[in-house]
């Protein structure tokens, strides 16, 4: 039986979403948060109820975009979330991205029966597409690291 | 979301004349769009600078030519464009969910977290669809003596020949294979082989997304 994701109706309206190359896994994997930490956390952010998308025509809603941002080592997630503030050249940025991606770095557990994800790329980053199931990647959090120690 | 009380409430009539042709910066969706004004042909920026739950925010203006292209080839950092250019600057806020329906307002005053107060330069990484900002800039894929087009064309080759069993990356010169190997990263390349089956088709950049 084909199994369902979260966010389903959305991925339908892509060709090759997922994409073709995700599989299911057992892997560790580390995931910007907030602290404490929430479901909000696990939202993919064309989901995520606290921030509006960022769009300015169609063709800034992609699949990636309900997926899931993960990292496949503590390293990976704290050193790319260090880059990704230097970029911002104000304020106002710097603020919002903490607010919106959390300043901690959790690292979770996920098995083949939560979804699929894609191949790191060299910077760390994977996408993690989650079925539409009970389980609750917040309960598997086992550590978490301040991405600005 | 920072308010914004110092703005004339009348609309500007741009919105309609406007296209947008790439991303200098696209950072989990994108964060500096660049635009073409059709009628006067004037290169104009959206630069993506504050959100709440329902909206974005962006400050808009008119950038000379040539200052852009100084920016491309990394001469200024972001900051000095912005200086250079924003004696002028608009803004609107566009709702997720009404993304077509936004109001572009002429701004008298910028909040002080609206102000770049570092210097950032320019990174290919960060862009998407360079190949048509390039193109519209006249720049012919040419920034910072490196030919784009060249190393878009090797990519394609480079599929061809991995779809038939073959591996040139032997061939390649080491600059080009340290961009091409980058360019395929973000791309995720193994992904979009179709695209190299067209073979006058490039491949559009995707920018970071970190969801």
């Amino acid at each position: 039986m084909t199994k369902r994701f979260k966010y389903q109706e959305y991925l339908d309206k892509y060709k090759n979403c997922p994409m073709q190359d995700c599989a299911e896994q057992d892997l560790i994997a580390y995931r910007w948060v907030h602290q404490p930490i929430t479901e909000d956390d696990f939202r993919p952010i064309l989901a995520d109820p606290n921030q509006a998308n960022k769009i300015i025509d169609g063709d800034d809603r992609m699949c990636t975009g309900y997926a899931l941002s993960l990292f496949k080592d503590a390293n990976a997630a704290i050193t790319e979330y260090r880059k990704t503030y230097e970029r911002f050249d104000r304020p106002s940025k710097r603020t919002r991205f903490k607010e919106g991606k959390g300043t901690f770095s959790a690292k979770i557990s996920i098995t083949k029966n939560d979804g699929v994800s894609d191949m790191p790329k060299s910077n760390g980053h994977f996408h993690f597409f989650e079925y539409d199931v009970d389980s609750n990647l917040v309960d598997t959090v086992s550590e978490i690291l301040d991405n600005f120690v | 979301m920072e308010s914004l009380d110092k703005y004339d409430n009348e609309e500007v009539q741009l919105k309609n004349s406007l296209v947008r042709i790439g991303d200098l910066i696209n950072i989990d969706g994108p964060m500096l769009v660049v635009f073409k004004n059709i009628t006067s042909q004037d290169f104009y920026l959206f630069d993506w600078v504050d959100n709440n739950n329902k909206s974005n925010r962006w400050l808009i203006y008119k950038v000379d030519k040539k200052d852009l292209i100084h920016f491309l080839k990394t001469k200024i950092s972001y900051k000095t464009l912005f200086e250079k250019n924003s004696s002028t600057l608009y803004f609107t806020d566009i709702e997720s969910e009404e993304f077509q329906a936004f109001k572009i307002f002429k701004l008298k005053g910028l909040p002080l977290g609206y102000k770049p107060d570092k210097d950032v330069l320019f990174d290919l990484k960060d862009s998407k669809n360079l190949d048509k900002i390039l193109k519209n800039l006249n720049l012919d894929n040419n920034l910072n003596g490196v030919d784009y087009s060249k190393e878009y064309n090797m990519i394609e080759l480079t599929f061809k020949a991995e779809l038939t069993g073959q591996n040139i990356s032997h061939l390649w010169p080491s600059h080009i294979k340290a961009n091409v190997l980058n360019i395929k990263i973000q791309n995720n390349l193994n992904y979009t082989q179709p695209h190299a089956s067209k073979s006058n088709r490039l491949p559009e950049q995707k920018g970071l997304v970190l969801q």
